[in-house]
């Protein structure tokens, strides 16, 4: 498709928003299962827009509300979740819906969608993946 | 731009625009008795005593609008009755919210209920033609003032819409306020109302003690969502309903005994259901998700909306080429000058908007070219890229796609870039998110989530991956449809998509044989 091509070539920097940093930083992961916790991952997703919405401009979009005694929530998390779903790049497996799962093949698929296209991101990244490893991510 | 310059620059374009609706000594007439009330009766939730102060709110001209204009915008050119106005629908609202407010107000308090209905009265007096359709155009059209704007105070901490913002600021305006402090504190039983919470409720940011009243008006299980289930799903002729008079039933107050404000983790009182309330929320929730392939994302609807964001691409794409200087919506206060009809009457005689609005006005509707569902897809595709670029957040990147496809058109096919769209509808993440903010007293020292009892993130994700579609659309003629159909294809199936459609992608847009 060499129009396209040229269309994105022509382009500064592909588009990119805040779940492809977050499929990355899960991707990036040695671990496959991550808790499926709701209140766990707005915190932790409230913990990396603070840290770097000024640093990734595609953190900007999400928007977090206060509902004492719930951690500032943010309905970007639900977003999230059902884009890496629908995308096939996560898995919710039945029952209980307890664990999110990123397997190995669904890693291969995200670090060849991804590409290089958020390479300068890439020492942020690593430090979220940080952050999920020690917050969310289960042996097993 | 910064959000107290965005906030300023937004509160004069509402002042500006009030003051020209609304003269300085409005009402002219003296005002009527105190015991002058009035019954009004509309279809969804019968009779409802008017106090004058309401009346009079209700005949203000910001107001009167809100009859001209659909609460489901082009809706009922599929579903013929959805007829329903702003107007009927902030009545029943008000009704709701009386009686959620009888439930859970203090005895003696009766004032915080005439605030209550005032605010449900007045909670969508920020809506303007075609209702969330505007509204989604305007948030990208301004998209330097509307997420400065969220982020300032009154604002930050709530996820508001630009309508929303926008009626605390209609009813905080230098003349409307002017307006209801006269025609609300002239009655002695009503001296003590105060306007101020009015305004805050509106945005779900009354003061602590008060956060159930925020709840009534905006909250998990608000009058709002109540009525517009109720009233949208009658209007359409869906077959769904909500039982409000249950949600009456189990709400409640949050128990100051157990759980008190001296506990940081309580420090609002918030509205919650009791124990056995939460299956009512539940058929809440459901219902609601039920609304979005029926109404909201009904592939129909969703043409009549690209054909009204078509309207504006053509408008904003050349403004020199329209007449009307009504049309041109160079401020967000210029769509606040018309409703739904006058709207379309004015665009009918621009000769650049006429052809659009004839097809409009004649239902020759845009026609499905191609149907993206995440079950008529092969599994390993890039899925993401495409469904990431939702029409409302990043109408930018659609407008991209498209180019390519009509680009990759033959050239005999190729008709204006205005008649060919992408549709991909935007995630409704509130379906997920309110479960998980409704409390449910079970009678302990912790109280529990909706989404305790249900996991509602995933089942609606479930929901989404079977039934959440996007559509390419394009004008009604079949062989035009069929070669978008192969270019969009062609386009998909390439770098970086990688789309593989099955036939029911196809079979789908019903092409005549």
């Amino acid at each position: 498709m060499e129009k396209l091509e040229k269309v994105q070539d022509n382009e500064e920097e592909e588009f990119t928003t805040f779940e492809d940093i977050f499929a990355l930083a899960l991707a990036n992961s040695e671990y496959s299962l991550f808790k499926a916790d709701s209140d766990e991952w707005q915190r932790v997703l409230f913990q990396v827009y603070k840290g770097y919405w000024d640093k990734m401009p595609q953190l900007g979009v999400i928007f977090f509300k206060e509902r004492q005694p719930l951690p500032p929530q943010s309905k970007e998390f639900y977003q999230l979740i059902t884009t890496l779903s629908m995308s096939g790049l996560i898995s919710l497996p039945n029952p209980n819906y307890e664990f999110i799962v990123m397997d190995d093949k669904q890693k291969k698929r995200v670090k060849q969608l991804e590409g290089t296209r958020l390479n300068k991101y890439k020492e942020y990244i690593r430090r979220i993946t940080e952050l999920l490893d020690e917050r969310l991510a289960v042996e097993g | 731009m910064q959000s107290e310059e965005a906030l300023a620059k937004l509160k004069n374009e509402v002042d500006t625009w009030v003051a020209s609706i609304m003269p300085d000594d409005y009402p002219q007439a003296p005002l009527p008795g105190k015991d002058e009330t009035k019954v009004i009766r509309e279809a969804v939730l019968g009779y409802q005593v008017l106090q004058p102060h309401e009346y009079l709110v209700l005949d203000s001209p910001p107001l009167q609008r809100l009859r001209y204009i659909h609460q489901t915008a082009l809706a009922y050119l599929v579903y013929p009755t959805a007829n329903h106005t702003r107007f009927d629908h902030s009545l029943g609202c008000a009704k709701i919210a009386q009686q959620l407010g009888e439930k859970i107000v203090p005895p003696g308090a009766k004032t915080r209920i005439a605030e209550l209905r005032l605010a449900a009265l007045l909670h969508d007096v920020g809506h303007t033609f075609f209702s969330h359709l505007s509204e989604t155009i305007m948030q990208s059209r301004f998209n330097d003032i509307y997420p400065a704007v969220k982020r300032a105070p009154p604002f930050e901490g709530h996820e508001l819409g630009l309508s929303q913002i926008i009626s605390y600021l209609i009813v905080k305006s230098e003349r409307f306020y002017a307006f209801l402090d006269r025609v609300v504190h002239h009655y002695p039983d009503f001296g003590t109302l105060d306007l101020n919470n009015v305004a805050q409720l509106i945005i779900g940011a009354p003061a602590d003690e008060l956060a159930f009243m925020g709840d009534v008006i905006s909250g998990p299980f608000d009058a709002d969502k109540l009525d517009y289930l109720v009233r949208d799903c009658q209007f359409c002729g869906i077959r769904a309903d909500v039982d409000v008079e249950r949600v009456l039933v189990s709400a409640a107050l949050l128990d100051r005994d157990r759980f008190p404000s001296s506990n940081p983790e309580w420090k609002k009182r918030y509205l919650v259901m009791k124990s056995g309330g939460e299956s009512i929320l539940e058929q809440v929730t459901f219902n609601k998700m039920l609304l979005y392939p029926a109404i909201y994302h009904h592939h129909k609807v969703r043409a009549l909306e690209c054909m009204i964001k078509a309207i504006f691409e053509i408008i904003w794409e050349d403004p020199k080429k329209i007449t009307d200087d009504h049309l041109k919506f160079e401020n967000i206060r210029d769509f606040y000058m018309l409703t739904d009809a006058e709207f379309l009457t004015l665009a009918g005689k621009e000769p650049q908007l006429k052809p659009t609005i004839d097809r409009l006005m004649k239902r020759d509707l845009f026609k499905r070219c191609l149907v993206i569902s995440r079950p008529y897809l092969e599994f390993d595709v890039n899925f993401m890229d495409l469904y990431k670029k939702s029409s409302e957040d990043y109408p930018e990147e659609l407008r991209k796609i498209r180019e390519i496809i009509w680009r990759e058109l033959p050239e005999d096919k190729r008709g204006s870039i205005h008649e060919l769209w992408v549709d991909i509808p935007k995630l409704p993440t509130s379906i997920a998110e309110d479960p998980h903010h409704a409390w449910i007293d079970i009678g302990t020292e912790k109280m529990k989530k909706l989404s305790d009892f249900f996991p509602y993130p995933e089942w609606v994700t479930s929901y989404e991956i079977n039934k959440w579609k996007g559509h390419v659309f394009s004008l009604s003629d079949p062989s035009t449809r069929r070669a978008i159909n192969d270019a969009a294809k062609r386009v998909f199936e390439e770098k970086p998509y990688y789309l593989e459609f099955d036939e029911r992608a196809t079979n789908e847009c019903k092409f005549p044989s």
